[in-house]
């Protein structure tokens, strides 16, 4: 079968898509989930803190 | 996007296809684990035997691989059935799938990593290259538009409703749908040139070195400290930088490998096909088939 340059193309930019997604989701994603959640402690100790005083 | 390429061309099996994409696997798998112990880093027996099973990050290779075994029966149901039967086989498998695979996330769908998925996309992409004229008659613009609106949408929808939408997960609709409109938007381009072709055939490597086991730690840690010491704006040049570079070490490193197997081809693998064959003729003519 001939191979189409198209089609290459499209496998090849998904591939680095694919890297592109992994750099940025699987690695930073589980990183940023932590800064999410240590914004969320913050807000919920100021809360806690506000309802005290 | 690999599968829904396979299915627009169609797979038409053998065992050294096969044994191709297993040698792909071990090739990478071998020559990591000497490379890592002679720069004396500690390689676990569970990381060794973990590119052998096909062990979690490598959960697409085993996939394709039951796809592989099973594409002569998805090309039989695809030459003889109706398009109508052929739809409706289509529309019963994706409203399962979106509703045990994307919305509530069944085991048995694995949100769409799994040879179940696999088998839908093959045929998706085949009754598109069969009877959807009017998809394939948009222009390369259109689908490329289509793509990003997929793309776009669930991301829309969590920053609305702060639904996740399983974003990510193969069985969800968008995800499906944008791939197929991102292929349709390069299956309209006209190209030609040796060049892609060279280098498209090593494209697998990227996927299959970039998630070993052994260097994804490395990868990972690699994308965490520059996003630390860089910060936003450079860690997107950096990230699309080293994307680029690491596909073209990727593909180099892959001509070594098709070498290999063109050299183990000539020298081994044609002499134990050829006897395996005979094997399995001898096997058949004892079954009486």
């Amino acid at each position: 079968m001939k191979r189409e340059s198209n089609i290459e193309m499209c496998r090849i930019v998904t591939m680095l898509l694919v890297l592109l997604l992994h750099a940025n989701y699987l690695s930073l994603g589980g990183w940023n989930m932590l800064i999410y959640k240590k914004i969320a402690c913050r807000r919920l100790l100021r809360r806690l803190q506000s309802n005290y005083v | 996007m690999f599968v829904l390429i396979s299915g627009w061309f169609g797979i038409r099996p053998n065992v050294r296809g096969g044994l191709s994409l297993l040698f792909q696997v071990f090739f990478y798998h071998i020559l990591f684990i000497v490379l890592f112990l002679c720069i004396g880093e500690t390689v676990s027996l569970t990381q060794i035997l973990e590119g052998f099973y096909f062990g979690k990050p490598y959960w697409f290779v085993i996939s394709y691989l039951i796809l592989y075994a099973l594409s002569p029966v998805l090309n039989a149901f695809i030459e003889s059935s109706t398009p109508r039967i052929y739809a409706s086989v289509l529309i019963a498998f994706f409203l399962m799938e979106f509703i045990y695979g994307w919305i509530t996330n069944l085991a048995a769908f694995n949100s769409g990593y799994t040879t179940i998925s696999f088998i839908g996309l093959y045929l998706l992409a085949q009754f598109v290259r069969r009877y959807s004229c009017k998809l394939l008659s948009l222009s390369a613009y259109k689908c490329f538009l289509l793509y990003i609106l997929f793309s776009i949408l669930p991301v829309g929808i969590f920053f609305l409703t702060g639904h996740r939408c399983n974003m990510i997960a193969y069985s969800s609709p968008f995800v499906i749908l944008s791939s197929l409109f991102f292929f349709l938007a390069f299956n309209q381009m006209r190209i030609s040139s040796k060049v892609i072709n060279y280098l498209a055939c090593s494209s697998l490597s990227i996927y299959l070195i970039h998630l070993h086991p052994l260097i994804y730690k490395h990868f990972i840690n690699l994308m965490r400290t520059t996003y630390e010491v860089l910060g936003g704006c450079l860690y997107v040049i950096f990230v699309l930088m080293f994307a680029v570079c690491f596909g073209m070490f990727c593909v180099l490193l892959d001509k070594a490998r098709i070498l290999s197997w063109n050299y183990l081809c000539s020298h081994i693998v044609n002499k134990v096909l050829l006897r395996f064959n005979k094997l399995i003729d001898r096997l058949y003519s004892c079954l009486g088939f």
